[in-house]
């Protein structure tokens, strides 16, 4: 039963709550079990929040046997990556320095989730303040690839993409800032989207670079991103930079199944060289399959896109050395003593930052404060700031041609742990593909596109799209997704090794 | 740490080549402009809210060591 | 502490020139904060007007209070400004405990108004033009309280406590350009002008503008250079400027000291100081630098402010009478003399008299007790006269008490002197002090004889025609009654009993 309830999709689960086939304190029982019997391996949560889920859970079940109008998705239980404020459950950020810290406030998104009664499992893992590509930066131990615990999930968001993977939870809410939804989607077999920049309100998403983090939908198919994307999406006025755009159709889109004469753009300079032997044979495959479901395909050149892995590498640890400035052990979290000398407020700061942050946070906050320094200004942000202009004319020329654009998610499968730890650059690299969208704010998907035939290990194909319009991210997605699972006989996450005792 | 900074700030010069001065600035990837809020009160924290993470706290304010220079 | 040396003031004069720059902070009357829903108000229990904007928390984001840009604007078009059509607010990064995110949220290079002036009247009618560079938005940080060192001072302290109810209330900072030529009257205009900044918000209904209460704050710039030389001297920022007193004092002390460090040939530190009013000095605090690498760079969790020229037209149509305009009309409608308005403006109790006048007193009325009583008293006891203590309400009940002939003039400032020592109200004073007119002609008439009879001299010359003479028997007779008679009732008696026509 427990098997039968983890592997169905969100969508599934949703119906057969409203039929009653289901008990809602069935669904989240079986998810917290499958936690309990798989956590310990994959390392997915930071929190487990037993009680309440099953409270809210019980709720769901009183009030529908009561009959009572329920959200489509209440009842579904879901996961929500440790960077976003909970109150009732801790939110650490993966850091020493916010290690038990409560919130008392809810994030918007958070107070969605509850309005529409989705128990939250618990708080996923992730790389310290997000700012990593394999969430082997967290404080708490790194999360494993449910394909290859050997091996990475992806980062920022590792711990929301493997919870999903593992079957710990059918959804997971992530942030994406530079690929961090969906690199660990691409690594992990399964689906995650970055939506357009304001489309989802980030109060409460503990800030890392303001101008590119988003909230954003993980989940094992496109529908239940689809329809999570509707639960978080929309206006939110605590958020100064949310559109007024409220979002709905995009489920009906992902259901769709149709590309014809949809107009698919393939971004030139991302994908071939650098790019893995598996991963680019998987991405061509995809490509013929669109094609032969009556796909346009063309190819279009977006030549400063070489410039922007540099140019995030300029403004995000810019915005977050000042977003981070705030942990300082003066109104909240670790306040760390020096070991002697005199005992002030300035020293205290700097011991508490010094002992609460990782090595990776200190190395971008160092870089961060450098590059907006006097005299460094106009070299370094204010020029990176000049490249997303020029970033954002490349995607705008390219979407005159193709009403999306397709391209692999990242440029390899899972590496393995420890593999890129000591190389900074290397571990930039696997966001090359994903940080344009950020960079521009237009919306983004990474879907499976099988594995890749050296390593047996998951492609993600990524779609984006121009800002504003997630919805063709579902219509071209959903679709692909129909021919890639025609083909393989079923989801690509049924080939995963299994995990558990269940075995 | 030096080691690998040094390689991340000569990856990231290039940046400066590309950004001619002809070329305006983007800080806002959406355009917006105007969002403001009416002057009305809304919600505030209790003082045990506020101070519920405090590391140090005497008479619901937050308590620091001596501060070191004056701003 | 060391005290610094101070030169003469006016021999300062004679081999220099000071050049004087003003940083004046308002703090807005807004309902709430600058960028969150959390009340504006002051004095309440610590930390209970702040949510997790305020503090900072994890995950929070500012939201533009809408008034506060109105009012900004506002200020801007009676400082005579320029207002930006579109511009940006910026982070200034900087660590320290009262500042919750350890950035301000400020605006740097894209201020909301720029380029205007403010003619400042000085005390004998000449008028100064200080230039105005800017005026941008900000937020106010928390307050600090530093416990277990000297007289709450930060030297020494061995802790401090915080409190954020103050932190993101709404600031306009208003900064001049660089004054010069004001010569040995800048201490006096640099009064004039924050005066002139703290009568325009409060008139603009923008701001409460009380300094005592930190709604108007200066920090003051002062330089010395060579007579003929163009390029500035080094800068001292003195801060901590709590009054309009306090910056005449502060400037004026500014310049005695430069010009001491100048004439020993030593240099002037470039550096921030404190003003101690007890001491009437300043010290050093933190070495300024105009290097202060404050990192700005664009806010992006704010969107730009885009100000049309309809909507600046439309705050514009709101703007109140200019103080000047006001000035005029109430000077028009009482009937002062132009000296005589011209010492009450400088004495700083205009906006009192005209409340005063409001509440039902004659002007000529509310002027002598204002100037009479008040501006007197509030200069022996070194504060500004809306700071002593006596309000409208009190001078209004007291002139009451005085037409109504339950006290005479005499025992009306006595009263004062009560209501001041916090006896209580007018009438309380009266009752506990035992004060009233001898309203009773009786004892009055025996007292007036007991007067004539001990100076028949005097009695004869009044009989004679010498109605001056009069006074000597007034005063025996107010001796008599240790003062509590009616001089006027008194007078009008001794005449009638000797049948002199007065």
């Amino acid at each position: 039963m427990t098997q039968e309830i983890i592997r169905s999709t969100a969508a599934q689960l949703a119906e057969k709550l409203a039929a009653k086939e289901l008990s809602a304190v069935e669904v989240t029982q079986a998810h917290l079990d499958r936690i309990a019997e798989v956590d310990g391996e994959v390392n997915a949560f930071l929190h487990v929040n037993t009680q309440e889920a099953l409270a809210v859970a019980a709720e769901v079940d009183a009030a529908r046997a009561q009959g009572e109008e329920l959200h489509a998705l209440a009842g579904v239980p879901i996961a929500v990556k440790d960077l976003i404020v909970t109150v009732g459950q801790p939110t650490t950020a993966a850091s020493k320095i916010l290690e038990g810290w409560h919130s008392p406030y809810d994030a918007t998104v958070v107070k969605k989730l509850r309005a529409a009664k989705m128990p939250i499992l618990g708080k996923t893992n992730l790389d310290e303040f997000a700012m990593g590509s394999s969430t082997e930066h967290s404080a708490y131990g790194p999360t494993r690839n449910p394909w290859d615990l050997d091996r990475i999930p992806g980062g920022s968001g590792g711990g929301s993409a493997a919870a999903v993977a593992a079957f710990e939870a059918p959804l997971a809410l992530g942030t994406d800032t530079g690929g961090s939804i969906r690199q660990p989607a691409s690594v992990t077999g399964s689906v995650g989207v970055k939506p357009t920049y304001g489309g989802v309100s980030r109060y409460g998403a503990i800030a890392m670079a303001s101008s590119l983090d988003q909230i954003g939908p993980v989940s094992r198919t496109v529908l239940d991103s689809a329809l999570l994307h509707e639960v978080i999406g929309g206006h939110d006025p605590y958020d100064s930079t949310s559109l007024q755009e409220s979002w709905t159709g995009l489920a009906a889109a992902a259901a769709s199944g149709d590309v014809k004469g949809l107009r698919i753009g393939i971004i030139k300079e991302l994908h071939g060289e650098g790019y893995q032997t598996g991963v680019e044979n998987r991405f061509n495959e995809s490509l013929e399959l669109l094609k032969a479901a009556g796909a346009e395909v063309v190819e279009v050149s977006c030549p400063n896109f070489q410039y922007a892995l540099g140019a995030y590498y300029l403004i995000m640890p810019s915005e977050a050395s000042s977003n981070l400035a705030k942990f300082d052990g003066v109104r909240f979290g670790l306040r760390a003593l020096p070991e002697d000398g005199p005992m002030t407020i300035e020293r205290v700061m700097g011991a508490t930052r010094a002992a609460g942050f990782g090595d990776e946070v200190k190395r971008r906050i160092i870089l961060g404060t450098y590059a907006l320094s006097a005299g460094y200004y106009d070299a370094y942000y204010g020029s990176a700031q000049k490249v997303r202009t020029l970033i954002q004319r490349d995607f705008d020329a390219a979407f005159a041609q193709a009403d999306v654009l397709i391209s692999p998610t990242a440029p390899t499968t899972a590496f393995k742990l420890g593999e890129k730890l000591n190389d900074p650059l290397a571990m930039y690299l696997n966001d090359v593909a994903t940080i344009p969208a950020n960079m521009a704010g237009v919306p983004g998907i990474s879907i499976p596109g099988g594995l890749a035939d050296e390593d047996g290990l998951p492609v993600g194909i990524q779609f984006l799209a121009p800002a504003r319009q997630d919805v063709r991210l579902y219509r071209a997605a959903g679709a692909l997704e129909k021919l890639l699972e025609e083909k393989w006989g079923g989801p690509l996450l049924a080939q995963a090794p299994v995990l558990g005792g269940a075995k | 740490m030096a080691g690998e900074l040094a390689v991340i700030v000569d990856s990231v010069k290039s940046v400066s080549e590309v950004a001619g001065a002809d070329v305006p600035a983007t800080s806002h990837p959406i355009p917006l402009s105007n969002v403001f809020r009416e002057d009305v009160v809304g919600h505030v924290l209790t003082a045990e809210q506020a101070l519920s993470g405090a590391p140090d706290a005497d008479e619901n304010r937050f308590k620091v060591p001596a501060i070191l220079d004056e701003e | 502490m060391s005290t610094d040396e101070i030169l003469d003031y006016d021999s300062a004069f004679e081999k220099y020139e000071p050049v004087l720059g003003f940083e004046v902070h308002v703090e807005l009357n807004t309902k709430t904060k600058m960028f969150s829903s959390a009340p504006n108000e002051f004095g309440d229990d610590p930390n209970t007007n702040v949510n997790e904007v305020d503090l900072g928390l994890p995950g929070v984001l500012p939201v533009v209070n809408k008034a506060a840009v109105e009012s900004s604007i506002k200020i801007g078009l009676a400082l005579n400004c320029q207002i930006a059509e579109t511009c940006r607010f910026a982070r200034k990064n900087y660590f320290y405990p009262d500042t919750p995110k350890n950035f301000q949220t400020s605006q740097y290079d894209e201020p909301i108004a720029f380029d205007g002036y403010l003619d400042i009247e000085l005390e004998d009618g000449e008028v100064f033009r200080v230039e105005i560079e800017r005026a941008h938005m900000e937020e106010d940080a928390g307050k600090l309280t530093h416990m277990g060192g000297a007289a709450g001072r930060i030297q020494g302290a061995d802790y401090s406590l915080v409190d954020y109810n103050r932190a993101g209330v709404p600031l306009v900072e208003i900064v001049t350009k660089p004054i010069v030529g004001a010569g040995k009257r800048a201490p006096e205009l640099a009064k004039a002008y924050v005066a002139a900044v703290r009568e325009i918000v409060k008139n603009l209904g923008v701001s409460d503008a009380r300094m005592e209460r930190g709604n108007v704050r200066c920090d003051a710039n002062v330089s010395l250079r060579p007579i003929g030389q163009e390029k500035f001297g080094t800068r001292s920022e003195t801060k901590n400027v709590n009054s309009l007193r306090a910056v005449e004092h502060a400037v004026r002390y500014e310049i005695q000291r430069h010009g001491a460090v100048l004439e020993s040939g030593e240099k002037v530190v470039q550096e921030t100081r404190h003003w101690h009013e007890d001491t009437r000095t300043t010290t050093s605090g933190r070495p300024k630098s105009d290097a202060d690498d404050y990192r700005y760079f664009p806010e992006p969790d704010l969107v730009p402010v885009v100000a049309s020229r309809e909507w600046v037209e439309e705050l514009r149509a709101t703007l109140p009478e200019p103080p000047a305009e006001h000035r005029k009309r109430l000077k028009a409608a009482w009937g002062y003399s132009d000296l005589e308005f011209r010492d009450v403006v400088n004495a700083g109790v205009m906006d009192l008299i005209e409340e005063t006048v409001a509440a039902g007193l004659k002007p000529s009325a509310a002027r002598k007790w204002w100037m009479g009583e008040v501006v007197g008293r509030a200069k022996v006891a070194e504060v500004d006269p809306g700071e002593l203590g006596i309000t409208p309400d009190v001078i209004v009940q007291v002139n009451g008490l005085v037409e109504a002939g339950k006290i005479n003039n005499k025992m009306a400032s006595e009263v004062l002197d009560g209501v001041l020592a916090g006896e209580g109200t007018p009438e309380e004073v009266v009752a506990a002090r035992g004060l009233a007119v001898v309203s009773d002609d009786g004892p009055l008439l025996e007292a007036i004889d007991a007067a004539l009879a001990a100076q028949p001299d005097v009695a004869e010359k009044i009989r004679g025609g010498k109605v001056q003479a009069i006074g000597a028997i007034v005063g025996g007779v107010m001796k008599a009654t240790r003062g509590q008679a009616d001089a006027g009732r008194v007078r009008e008696l001794i005449l009638e009993k000797l049948g002199v026509e007065g």
